[in-house]
C-alpha cells in the first residue's frame, strides 16, 4: 500500500508529480536537508543535556547565589517561543557592533548553523534542567546519606548515585524532549539553513507543488519520530525491573 | 455538563464566524509584503505606504463603489493566500515571470525596474561567474531573483534565502553575506542610510528577459477583477497621476 | 517609548491578536480534544484505531508542518473540490491548525483524566442502572476538569507560544509585526527582545491564573475518597 501511494500519479489530488519524480529530480537537497536536520537535533540535544546536567547539579548544591540566574534562564526560555529565541540569537545579536568586532566570538555567531545549535541547545537545556531537577529530587535521600557516611565526595555522589537513578526515571520523559527538538529543527529554515523543511519549502517555492512536498515532509518526520520512540522504548525494556513501573 | 459543552461549541463557532466576512463584492483586499521601501512599506501607524501602495489607492479612486483594503503579509504566502481566496490581489514589486503566470493572472505591466547586486565597496561584485564564485548571496524566498540564481548559478554560489529583502540586507550589513540580489529601487533606498556599498545592475539583455516588468496579480480566472484593475490603471495613466507618483518616488 | 521608534502601538495590536487567536484555537482544541479522548476510549475498534492514528500523526509532525498543511492543503479543498467560494476569516487557517494541534495533545490529557476518575464511581453508577452515556454525561465529564487542568494548562502555554508560528503563514500576529518593524528600523534585538518580554508577560499571567484556579478546583479533591 505504501509503494502504491509512492508510485501513484496524484493527478487529481496534487496535480502531475509523483513522489518518485520529486526524489529523482531533487535527491541532493532533500538528503542534505535530512542530514542537516539530524545533525542539528543531535548537537542541540547534546549541548542541552550537558548544560542541563550542570545546571540541575548546581540547583541541588548549596551555592544559592547561582540558583537565581539559572531560574531566570529557565523562566525566560520556557516562557517565550523558540522562534523568537532563534531570531534573537541570529538577527538580534548581530545588531551590536561590539559583538561583531570580537573575532573569536563573531567567527562562531556569524554562522547560521552555530546560531541554530545554540538556540536549540539553550531551549533544550532549560526544559531538561527542570526535568532533571525533578528527577534528582526523587533519588531516595537514604542512599545519598549512606554515600556521605561512607565518605564519598559530592562529585562522586553525583556520578554514581544521582545520575544513574535520574537517567532511568527521566528516560521516557526525555524521549519527549528528543522528539520535540527534532520537530523544532523545522524552524531553522527561517535563518537561511536548508534543513529538510527548508529544502521542501525551497522546492515548493519553485515548483508550486505544495501537496507532494508536504506529504514527503510528513512521511520523513513521522518516521523519524516513530524510530526515536521505538529506540527509547527498547532501551527502557533493558532497565533493571525494580526501576520500571 | 452536556449543555456546557454545547455552549462552548456554539461560542467558538460564533467567535470564528465573527471574524468571518461573507464575500462582499464591494471590498477588494490587496496584500503585499510591505517591507520593500520605497515600493511598499509599513509606516508607524501600521498602514501600507509606498509607490505601489499610492498607485493602488489612486486606482481605487477610479473604481466606482469599491473599497480597497491594503494589508501586509510575508512574500511567500501571497500566492497561496490568493488561491485560498484570503486576498483578492497581490502587489508590491511582483515580477512577471513565465512560471508565475501559470499560477496567477497578471495585470498589464505597471512599471519596470532594474534588478541589481549590492555588495561592499571592497568586494564590488558583478554579474559574472568568476566574480561570484563561492560567494554568499542573499535573496528573498520565492522571488524571481532566487529563481534566476538557482537556474543560472546553482552550484557555484551559496544562495541564502530570507523571508524578506530587509533581513538579507541586515545580514549584508553584518558581513554574513557578500551580496544581496534584489530590485534596484529597494537597494538604492537602503543605500541612502548605509555607506560603503556598491550597486551593480543586471544589464545583459538576454538575461534580462527572465525578468518581466512589475504587475499586480489576481486569482487565475478572476477575469472581472482583472478587467477592473486594468481599466483603473489606464485611467490613472491618462490623467497624469501615475507620472506624478513616479516623479515623487523615483526622481 | 521612543526607543521602539513609534511601533509600540502596533506591537500591542499584534499582542491582542495573538491572544484572540490563542483563545479561539483553545476553544476549538478543547472540543476536538474531548471528542478525541472519547474516541480513543470508544468501544468500537474502528473508531479507536482511527482516532489513535490521527493523534499519533499530529503529535509526530512538526507544528510548522501542520500549519503549512492546513494553509496550503485547504487550497485544494476550496479550489479544486468545492464549487462555491466563501470568504472565511483570514485567521481560520491558523485557528484550525493550532486547534488541531491542541486537540491531539489535549485528547491524551483528557483521556488520562477520564481514566483517573476513581472507577468505584462508574461501578456504582452501573449498579444503579445508569446507561453508559448517562455515566459520561452526569458523572465523568463534570469531574474531568479537576484532573485535566494541570495538563491542559501546560498545553495552553505551549499553544500561546506556538501562535508565533502563524507569522510564517502570512498572518499578522505579534511576531509578524515585529518582523515588519525590524525590516524598517534594522534593529532586530530591540524588537525581538520586546516581543519576547510580551510573550513572557502573557505566559506568566496565564500560569498565575492557572495556579489560582487549580487551587480552587482541587479544594475538595481527595476528601472522603
Amino acid at each position: 500500500m505504501v509503494i502504491a501511494t509512492l508510485l501513484s500519479k496524484n493527478h487529481t489530488l496534487f496535480g502531475g508529480e509523483t513522489m518518485i519524480d520529486w526524489f529523482l529530480t531533487y535527491p541532493i537537497p532533500l538528503l542534505q536537508g535530512l542530514l542537516l536536520t539530524l545533525e542539528l537535533t543531535a548537537l542541540g540535544l547534546l549541548f542541552g543535556l550537558a548544560v542541563a546536567v550542570l545546571f540541575a547539579s548546581i540547583l541541588q548544591s548549596h551555592w544559592r547565589f547561582l540558583h537565581y540566574p539559572i531560574h531566570a534562564f529557565t523562566f525566560f526560555i520556557r516562557g517565550t517561543p523558540l522562534l523568537v529565541q532563534i531570531f534573537l540569537i541570529y538577527f538580534g545579536l548581530s545588531q551590536f557592533a561590539w559583538i561583531r568586532e570580537q573575532d573569536w566570538l563573531w567567527i562562531w555567531l556569524q554562522e547560521p548553523f552555530i546560531c541554530a545549535v545554540l538556540a536549540l541547545g539553550l531551549n533544550s537545556a532549560a526544559y531538561t534542567t527542570v526535568l532533571l531537577q525533578g528527577t534528582f529530587k526523587t533519588v531516595p535521600v537514604g542512599e545519598i546519606e549512606a554515600a556521605k557516611a561512607l565518605g564519598l565526595s559530592s562529585l562522586q555522589i553525583l556520578r554514581r548515585i544521582i545520575l544513574p537513578r535520574a537517567t532511568i526515571t527521566a528516560w521516557s520523559a526525555y524521549s519527549n524532549e528528543v522528539v520535540l527538538i527534532l520537530k523544532s529543527t523545522a524552524l531553522v529554515s527561517t535563518i537561511t539553513l536548508l534543513d529538510l523543511m527548508g529544502a521542501i519549502r525551497q522546492i515548493t517555492a519553485e515548483t508550486y507543488e505544495m501537496g507532494t512536498g508536504l506529504l514527503i515532509a510528513g512521511l520523513v518526520y513521522g518516521s523519524l519520530t516513530a524510530i526515536t520512540v521505538y529506540l527509547f522504548r527498547s532501551v527502557e525494556k533493558r532497565f533493571p525491573p525494580i526501576h520500571r513501573r | 455538563m452536556k449543555l456546557l459543552w454545547v455552549k462552548i461549541l456554539t461560542a467558538s463557532i460564533g467567535l470564528v464566524l465573527s471574524t468571518t466576512t461573507w464575500a462582499k463584492s464591494q471590498e477588494i483586499h490587496f496584500a503585499t509584503d510591505a517591507t520593500q521601501a520605497p515600493l511598499v512599506y509599513l509606516n508607524q501607524e501600521g498602514k501600507v505606504n509606498g509607490f505601489e501602495a499610492e498607485l493602488v489607492n489612486a486606482m481605487c479612486e477610479k473604481m466606482p463603489d469599491t473599497q480597497c483594503v491594503l494589508t501586509h503579509q510575508s512574500f511567500d504566502s501571497l500566492i497561496p493566500s490568493l488561491n485560498l481566496r484570503k486576498i483578492d490581489v497581490m502587489f508590491g514589486a511582483i515580477t512577471v515571470t513565465e512560471k508565475r503566470a501559470k499560477q496567477v493572472d497578471f495585470t498589464q505591466t505597471l512599471y519596470q525596474n532594474p534588478v541589481g547586486l549590492m555588495s561592499t565597496s571592497q568586494e564590488s561584485l558583478t554579474f559574472d561567474e568568476r566574480s561570484l564564485k563561492d560567494k554568499n548571496l542573499g535573496v528573498q524566498l520565492g522571488s524571481s531573483m532566487e529563481q534566476y540564481l538557482r537556474q543560472k548559478y546553482n552550484n557555484t554560489i551559496s544562495i541564502k534565502t530570507y523571508g524578506g529583502v530587509q533581513d538579507a540586507l541586515l545580514d549584508l550589513s553584518n558581513s554574513r553575506l557578500d551580496a544581496v540580489f534584489a530590485d534596484t529601487p529597494i537597494l538604492m533606498h537602503w543605500q541612502k542610510d548605509h555607506q560603503g556599498y556598491d550597486l551593480v545592475n543586471l544589464t545583459n539583455p538576454s538575461e534580462l528577459k527572465f525578468f518581466g516588468g512589475n504587475a499586480m496579480a489576481v486569482r487565475k480566472g478572476n477575469k472581472k477583477l482583472l478587467a477592473q484593475l486594468n481599466k483603473a490603471f489606464d485611467a490613472v495613466k491618462t490623467d497624469g497621476t501615475y507620472d506624478a507618483l513616479y516623479q515623487k518616488y523615483f526622481e | 517609548m521612543s526607543y521602539l521608534e513609534g511601533y509600540a502601538p502596533q506591537l500591542l495590536e499584534g499582542a491582542l491578536l495573538t491572544l484572540q487567536l490563542g483563545i479561539v484555537s483553545l476553544l476549538l482544541g478543547l472540543v476536538l480534544g474531548t471528542l478525541g479522548a472519547l474516541g480513543e476510549l470508544s468501544r468500537s475498534t474502528v473508531v479507536r484505531y482511527f482516532t489513535l492514528s490521527w493523534h499519533t500523526l499530529i503529535r509526530g509532525l512538526p507544528e510548522i508542518l501542520i500549519l503549512f498543511a492546513v494553509f496550503y492543503g485547504s487550497d485544494l479543498l476550496f479550489n479544486r473540490w468545492l464549487p462555491t467560494p466563501i470568504d472565511i476569516s483570514p485567521y481560520w487557517a491558523g485557528i484550525v491548525g493550532l486547534g488541531i494541534l491542541f486537540g491531539a495533545y489535549a485528547s491524551q490529557v483528557l483521556r488520562g483524566a477520564l481514566l483517573a476518575i476513581p472507577t468505584g464511581q462508574r461501578e456504582a453508577a452501573l449498579a444503579l442502572g445508569f446507561s453508559h452515556r448517562q455515566i459520561y454525561q452526569h458523572i465523568l465529564l463534570p469531574q474531568l476538569w479537576r484532573y485535566a487542568l494541570p495538563g491542559l494548562g501546560n498545553l495552553w502555554l505551549v499553544l500561546l507560544k506556538d501562535t508565533a508560528l502563524v507569522s510564517l503563514i502570512g498572518l499578522t500576529d505579534l511576531m509578524s509585526r515585529a518582523q515588519a518593524a525590524v525590516s524598517i528600523t534594522q534593529k532586530p534585538f530591540t524588537f525581538y527582545l520586546t516581543v519576547a518580554c510580551i510573550y513572557l508577560i502573557m505566559t506568566s499571567i496565564s500560569q498565575w491564573l492557572l495556579q489560582r484556579y487549580y487551587q480552587k478546583t482541587t479544594r475538595y479533591l481527595g476528601a472522603k475518597q
